[in-house]
């Protein structure tokens, strides 16, 4: 039997090692990469390589609402606040039982108007549609039953009138060039078909006509964290995929898709809790199997200030959405993985999501669990388990640090020395308590997660500080 | 052990990297200062030698640009930074200061030596002089005849930048020869092809005589690129109206592309003319539910057309099943001057469609009047107020 067990924690050591190779490899290569290409970017930004002001694509900017009454007003105002031409906004207003629409129409002089909806992807009736064309540019709202975040952005597809859509969370601020530069890769690639922005923390942001005028550090260390945890991900790991069209999660708080595109795959899925992967994978898959010659890309340069959970209670109930979003788009389209067809995207993209998305609670828990049988029957060597785990911690804090100081080759973000003190100190905390909290949450997402179908993510919103 | 080594290793260059945008961080906060000291260093020398100009203007000790100048422009210009302050620097001058038109005029050579060492650098350096030219030449007037030959050449190059920042240098030396021939070269380009958004706006940046223009990119354009052609059309449309002929030949030859075609159709809905309704009234009465593109931008472009015909063409178009045409068609109806009241007359009880339509596009009129009359104040002002 011992002899068993020690076959066993051998397997099991040998698979922790290549797995842990395999992460730290990863989590390498897109800092490095993402590090360099946000270098490259500014310099570029800096010797006018860039596309200038005058090219509009454009865009209808699609506000999904549901009892958002806290938030729409200055989010709808923001986005009047934009440096661009040719937008127009539509808020659908997905069954809200709060003062969502009221609060639109008081704000924004709307009128009721019957309008013709061409349903081009499934979605919902509306109930009322109200315009106005007293602003900057026409404002749209449609009220409807009740039918998820899918639903409510199929139906903005539906009423959306121009080529482009980009999408954005009823709680989220746009910065004032970010439509801008959003729509510049369409302008440099017309194979472009999908466009995934910058999303960042805006808890400690100060927002004036739509620019930043005073970025720091949240005050509440919860919201620290996930500023981090953002940069990681936002200022990292999406540069990476991005060199190899292989960026399968397009932020369902800022991307732009080419309308057409995303019709002819069918629009967004009402099924799916994490709508905006599934989006971006179903694009992937489009777009191969018709054959049609397309990119996806990321831009780190186009901003959307979000507000990230404060309260523990509203990160795990957060994160479980989006483990279970994430268990689906990879469950809808499992016949990527592994296959030749898909090329980047199967071997690297979707096998990493997997891996190290979707299976990492899993595998971590595991790796507790056999940790502690090694221990009950004494093979393990207790000194060198706590060297790994240091060596582990103070690698994956170097890289978040890594990620963190590489702002400085953003043009808005600026380092402040009581921000640096708190990024050092909390990088560890993240990597040794936030990180394991959250592989639980997302360990027991999955747990009787068909009855959260068509449901929207309730956290406690606040309004941004808009000037 | 071997996986700790990995770790150590990959944590080592993290490490050089924390330290490297620690120090990249110190340097950008020294970078303004560092502007200001090149400036400070080429104002000191430019001054120096505008005063010789300045004498040799006013008869006193005529001197001219020393040669010497000229090497030491050339050594520091050739570095990006001192081309980044030079910039900087030439937008602080007078443009219409006769020494100082002087000058440029004569440090022309260091242009041209330029653009042989640019050419050879990185391809962001190479699109940041394409970019230099381009603003300085529409500002301060220099003439720069010999180097355009040189700009050119940057078309070549892989970088997008660098082809839209030499096109726009190039339209801004307003020669139409030259320019034809760079639409020529970006359109033998087989990987990177400009979006004919990019090609149109940097051709209405043109500064010289645009008929010129027009009349020799016409003469070319079975040469150009699809993506080219449609670009060039889409600035003749912005441009001039004189050019109903050839646009007339593109739109009645069903072996052009159609985005050619839609370019020419939008060219007489912008320049109506009579010869071409007849073609427009077919394509807005055509049934045939794979040319919907040519009869929903044939109904808008017919707006501008008067008659009965026409009237009875949109009103036939408000009937489509696609939902393009018949918006399209209730906005012409519109500017013909029909009432949707009247028009719900004729349509009454024959198609739900069609009824749906004008009734929204009468409730957007409507709302438009309703914010006019509202006297709301400048929407620019609102906006600024409420954010």
């Amino acid at each position: 039997m011992r002899d068993f067990i020690q076959f066993f924690l051998l397997c099991v050591e040998c698979f922790f090692i290549l797995y842990m190779v395999g992460y730290s490899s990863f989590l390498f290569l897109s800092v490095t990469v993402g590090s360099s290409e946000l270098y490259a970017a500014r310099r570029r930004n800096q010797l006018k390589n860039e596309l200038g002001n005058d090219y509009y694509v454009p865009v209808s900017i699609l506000v999904p609402a549901h009892n958002e009454e806290v938030t729409i007003e200055s989010t709808v105002k923001s986005l009047l606040a934009l440096d661009y031409k040719l937008y127009e906004i539509v808020v659908v207003d997905d069954g809200s039982t709060d003062n969502t629409a009221q609060v639109l129409k008081d704000a924004f002089h709307m009128w009721r108007i019957d309008r013709p909806i061409q349903r081009r992807v499934p979605c919902q009736a509306e109930e009322e549609v109200y315009e106005t064309r007293a602003w900057k540019v026409p404002i749209t709202l449609v009220r409807k039953k009740k039918g998820g975040k899918a639903d409510a952005l199929n139906m903005g597809i539906n009423v959306a009138n121009y080529p482009y859509f980009l999408c954005i969370d009823a709680d989220s601020v746009l910065q004032h060039d970010s439509l801008e530069k959003i729509a510049r890769p369409v302008l440099e690639d017309p194979t472009v078909v999908a466009v995934g922005g910058s999303v960042r923390p805006c808890n400690g942001a100060e927002i004036a006509n739509g620019r930043v005028v005073r970025y720091r550090m949240p005050r509440k260390l919860l919201a620290c964290m996930q500023v981090l945890e953002y940069d990681r991900s936002f200022l990292a790991s999406r540069i990476l995929f991005d060199r190899f069209n292989g960026n399968i999660i397009i932020s369902g708080a800022f991307g732009l898709f080419l309308k057409s595109v995303v019709i002819a795959a069918g629009g967004y899925d009402k099924d799916t809790m994490g709508e905006d992967m599934e989006l971006a994978v179903k694009l992937h898959v489009y777009c191969r199997e018709s054959q049609r010659p397309y990119r996806i890309r990321y831009v780190t340069d186009a901003i959307c200030w979000t507000q990230v959970p404060e309260r523990l209670r509203d990160l795990c109930r957060q994160r479980k959405r989006w483990h279970i979003g994430l268990f689906q788009s990879m469950m809808k389209h499992r016949n990527i993985l592994a296959n030749p067809k898909y090329g980047a995207v199967s071997f690297i993209s979707y096998f990493y999501f997997l891996f190290y998305e979707l299976f990492s609670p899993y595998i971590e828990v595991f790796g507790v669990l056999t940790t502690l049988l090694a221990f009950a029957v004494e093979l393990i060597n207790v000194p060198f388990m706590i060297l790994f785990f240091g060596i582990y911690v103070v690698y994956a804090a170097i890289l978040s640090l890594t990620a963190f100081f590489a702002r400085v080759h953003t043009v808005d973000l600026k380092l402040y020395l009581s921000d640096i003190l708190k990024a050092v100190g909390l990088c560890v905390i993240e990597v040794t308590f936030l990180r394991f909290v959250m592989a639980w949450v997302r360990m027991t997402a999955l747990i009787g997660y068909r009855k959260k179908k068509h449901t929207w993510g309730k956290i406690e919103r606040q309004k941004i500080q808009i000037k | 052990m071997g996986a700790e080594v990995l770790l150590y290793g990959y944590g080592l260059v993290c490490i050089s990297m924390l330290v490297f945008n620690l120090l990249y961080s110190l340097h950008l906060r020294a970078g303004q200062r560092r502007m200001m000291r090149r400036m400070a260093v080429l104002r000191r020398r430019v001054e120096a030698q505008l005063r010789g100009i300045q004498n040799d203007l006013t008869g006193q000790n005529a001197q001219s640009i020393q040669v010497k100048h000229l090497t030491w422009l050339r050594r520091r210009l050739s570095r990006v930074s001192y081309l980044l302050a030079f910039d900087r620097f030439l937008d602080e001058q007078d443009g219409q200061d006769r020494a100082f038109q002087t000058y440029i005029r004569q440090i022309q050579p260091v242009f041209l030596y330029l653009a042989t060492v640019y050419w050879k650098r990185e391809d962001t350096q190479a699109a940041y002089f394409c970019h230099f030219l381009a603003r300085h030449r529409l500002q301060r007037h220099m003439e720069m005849d010999q180097i355009q030959q040189a700009v050119l050449s940057y078309l070549k190059k892989d970088s997008l930048y660098c082809k839209v920042n030499a096109l726009k240098a190039l339209c801004s030396f307003a020669n139409p020869e030259i320019l034809t021939q760079s639409l020529l070269e970006l359109g033998r380009e087989a990987n990177v092809q400009l979006h004919p958004k990019v090609v149109t706006e940097a051709l209405l940046t043109y500064t010289g005589d645009a008929e010129a223009l027009i009349r020799r990119i016409l003469g070319q354009l079975d040469h150009f690129s699809l993506q080219i052609q449609r670009a060039v059309l889409d600035y003749i449309r912005f441009r001039s109206g004189a050019y109903g002929q050839p646009m007339a030949e593109i739109l009645r030859d069903p072996g052009r592309d159609k985005e050619l075609r839609f370019a020419a159709i939008r060219y007489f809905g912008r320049y109506p003319d009579p010869s071409v309704e007849e073609i427009l009234l077919r394509f807005v009465t055509d049934k045939d539910p794979l040319r919907w593109e040519y009869a929903a931008i044939s109904a808008s472009a017919l707006a501008r057309y008067p008659g009965q015909e026409v009237v009875d063409a949109l009103i036939q178009a408000m009937y489509s099943p696609n939902w393009y045409i018949r918006y399209n068609a209730s906005s012409s109806l519109e500017a013909h001057g029909l009432s949707y009241e009247a028009l719900f007359q004729i349509l009454s009880g024959e198609d739900r469609y069609a009824r749906e339509m004008l009734n929204y596009r009468l409730e957007t009129r409507r709302l438009e009047e309703r914010a006019a009359a509202a006297q709301a104040p400048p929407r620019q002002e609102r906006v600024g107020a409420a954010v």
